[in-house]
């Protein structure tokens, strides 16, 4: 009888750990983490010619210029001198932006961690000057942010654990990645 | 890697309440833009979380008001954080104060120390989505209902806040479903249901519809000078606000 139950309960364990050694060799299509620091966000904020608006989020203007955010990709820069017929002149790619506010020449914007400032007063040769991270938006250190995990069809939605002693995550990429312990419900 | 997911799963579910909520709603900042002159500051839309003042940079996160110097514009320095409120949504600010719109109310803070606002006050309401526009002694607040904001209503309450210690309610008109809205000298322009409605502000305590002018999806709205710029479903559309206040379509910045 004893050894019934243990022969019983030796399957299950065998059963289920054969079933999770399955499971966690699968790959998926998920989430992963890159890290990096001010000079790797530099790389990723980038000015191009103009760009098609896809999703209209937040709305400014600063002088004849109208900006228009394109939700957590960056923001479209319009001539508006003559609001009757604006010109989309550049996109400024800041990845997970949101929100921006100008001051002589200066862009501030969010990204998921932090506040990058930009000289824009020549839209030819856009700079970051800084990027201050005490501030803490829709975080991205634990996880993709909203805007991304949307993306992707309902259901479960995988990532890659992101681990603190790699560094700052600065933004997610979609990759293919064998099946990780992390995902949340779309 | 449980806790990880229940975790996450509780953030993101925080940051969904928070998201589904901004995204309609607003509060217009009404300072001067102009491109020539010292000091040039932007125009925000009514769904800002950002507010330049001055010399200094607030940021509003779902919760915390944080301030930063631009004393240096090239390199802002971080100067406090306060907690304001769970559920903080937009910021909007007239001479030298914060308004800031919370699903619970409006919180006004003073910046008599830039550096560091202060909080004076609240006008609490019932929980609703709100953002809020402000011109003289009278602050104007859309509250609508949302699925994230259970027991909510559809209105627009006008609070004096002349007395900025005891802001109290002059006047609430029945809205059908607000969320962004702009001022002029003589008018308020509300997104409400797929329509900008346009309301006279001869008497500031209560205003009057006048009449409406339809844009699908609006939910948010910048005045500058005579032109207010309307974000809705099909993209910006621009407006010259002619004499009478009515509302003359310039050009559509279409999404594709």
């Amino acid at each position: 009888m004893k050894l019934h139950t243990l022969t019983i309960a030796a399957c299950f364990i065998l059963l289920m750990g054969s079933c999770s050694d399955k499971e966690s060799t699968k790959s998926v299509i998920g989430f992963k983490p890159i890290y990096g620091g001010l000079e790797d966000i530099q790389k990723l904020i980038t000015t191009t010619a103009a760009q098609p608006l896809k999703s209209v989020g937040k709305i400014y203007t600063y002088g004849n210029l109208l900006l228009i955010n394109e939700v957590g990709k960056g923001v479209h820069v319009y001539d508006n001198q003559d609001p009757s017929a604006p010109v989309n002149l550049k996109f400024i790619a800041i990845p997970g932006n949101v929100d921006v506010a100008l001051k002589d020449g200066y862009l501030y914007a969010d990204l998921n961690f932090g506040i990058v400032t930009l000289d824009i007063s020549d839209l030819d040769h856009v700079t970051l000057t800084n990027l201050n991270t005490e501030y803490k938006g829709n975080d991205i250190q634990n996880t993709p942010s909203r805007n991304q995990i949307d993306t992707r069809p309902l259901g479960k939605v995988y990532f890659e654990c992101p681990e603190a002693s790699k560094g700052t995550v600065i933004t997610w990429e979609l990759v293919q990645m064998p099946k990780p312990q992390c995902y949340m419900n779309n | 890697m449980k806790k990880i997911t229940q975790n996450t799963l509780t953030i993101l579910f925080c940051i969904t309440l928070i998201a589904g909520c901004s995204k309609d709603s607003s509060s217009p900042s009404n300072d001067p833009t102009s491109i020539d002159g010292g000091g040039i500051t932007g125009t925000g839309g009514s769904l800002a979380r950002f507010s330049i003042v001055n010399d200094n940079l607030y940021i509003l996160t779902q919760n915390t008001l944080f301030t930063y110097s631009l004393a240096d514009k090239r390199h802002p320095k971080y100067q406090t954080s306060v907690f304001v409120a769970t559920g903080a949504e937009t910021l909007f600010s007239l001479d030298n104060t914060l308004l800031i719109g919370t699903q619970n109310g409006m919180l006004i803070y003073a910046l008599d120390n830039p550096n560091k606002p202060k909080y004076i006050s609240t006008y609490a309401h019932v929980r609703s989505c709100d953002p809020v526009v402000a011109k003289g002694q009278y602050a104007y607040s859309t509250l609508r209902v949302a699925s994230n904001c259970d027991r909510g209503v559809n209105r627009l309450d006008v609070i004096d806040i002349l007395n900025i210690n005891s802001p109290k309610q002059v006047s609430s008109l029945d809205m059908e479903n607000p969320i962004g809205l702009g001022i002029t000298q003589n008018n308020l322009y509300v997104c409400d249901n797929n329509k900008i409605k346009i309301y006279s502000l001869s008497n500031p305590e209560s205003p009057v519809l006048q009449g409406y002018t339809v844009l699908t999806g609006c939910f948010d709205i910048i005045i500058k000078n005579d032109i207010l710029l309307a974000v809705g479903k099909q993209g910006v559309t621009q407006f010259t606000i002619k004499n009478d206040g009515t509302l003359e379509s310039l050009s559509v910045i279409t999404t594709d």
